[in-house]
């Protein structure tokens, strides 16, 4: 009669992790992100709630709130999209599809980086610099360091979708990127809401 | 635990003359409070919501396919027949 024993402790040839290692990476790195933005937010509550009633941008500036909401929709597209390619990408039906979504991605990212950088030297025109005052400072140190993480991600999406063309890219390494993407999106609504209607 | 009681109900006011935390504008010692429960809370939340994920994610490909895909040994293939 035959009997079966299993070797405890072995592992089967070729097994995967549950989550790749990539997203677990890019995960750690947010973590750390997430506490830099949480330290801008918090220095500039303190800053503006111990200037309390003085708080304005300086001289007759006014920052673009209606033009902001247009790119904050835009990015918030961009999380859509790059989730979808993520989603396509598993599949090689869906191949094509997660290209162009990715293509997407990309575009409504530079537009926002575009956009923002128009509005920024449209500011500093009117006189708003980081020397003009506590209320600049603060402003172009928050705004400043998300428009950072913003063109690092979409150098690192470029990247990846020249992989993606070649056929080269794994699946983990598109779905690291989409992570960092989604917190770039998610963080930039809260900063939005703290700095232009401050 | 009971000296850390002791100096929550009767240490408050000593808490208030702190330099940072009592900074005598209303407003100011808010928004400082509310910064430091945002920094100390954020780290936790983050690494339990990530543990968590990862927690269900294994739960997922629980130890069913280890042993279903673990080499077994049967009395055919035993080298000591």
């Amino acid at each position: 009669m035959a009997t079966a024993i299993n070797v405890p402790g072995a592992l089967p040839r070729g097994r995967q992790p549950v989550v790749p290692s990539a997203v677990i990476a890019t995960l750690v790195l947010i973590l750390t992100e997430v506490m830099y933005f949480c330290a801008l937010i918090s220095a500039f509550n303190v800053i503006r709630a111990q200037l309390f009633g003085n708080w304005a941008p300086p001289g007759d500036v006014r920052l673009p709130v209606a033009a902001t909401a247009f790119n904050t929709a835009l990015l918030l597209a961009s999380g859509v999209t790059v989730w979808l390619s993520a989603r396509a990408y598993k599949s090689p039906e869906g191949r094509s599809k997660a290209q162009l979504l990715l293509l997407v991605t990309i575009t409504l990212g530079a537009c926002f980086v575009g956009f923002q950088g128009y509005e920024w030297v449209k500011l500093v025109q009117y006189g708003m610099t980081m020397r003009s005052g506590i209320f600049g400072a603060t402003f172009f140190m928050i705004i400043g360091s998300h428009g950072i993480h913003v063109i690092a991600a979409l150098l690192v999406m470029a990247f990846l979708y020249m992989r993606m063309l070649q056929g080269r890219l794994s699946l983990g390494a598109l779905q690291a990127m989409q992570v960092f993407w989604l917190f770039v999106v998610g963080v930039w609504p809260v900063l939005y809401r703290l700095v232009y209607f401050a | 635990m009971l000296t850390s009681l002791f100096y929550t109900i009767f240490g408050a006011t000593h808490a208030s003359a702190c330099a940072v935390c009592g900074i005598g504008e209303d407003p100011a010692a808010g928004a400082i409070l509310a910064g430091t429960g945002l920094l100390s809370a954020a780290p936790i939340i983050m690494i339990g919501s990530g543990v968590y994920y990862l927690y269900r994610q294994s739960k997922k490909h629980r130890p069913d396919d280890l042993h279903a895909s673990a080499p077994s040994l049967t009395a055919e293939s035993s080298p000591h027949k």
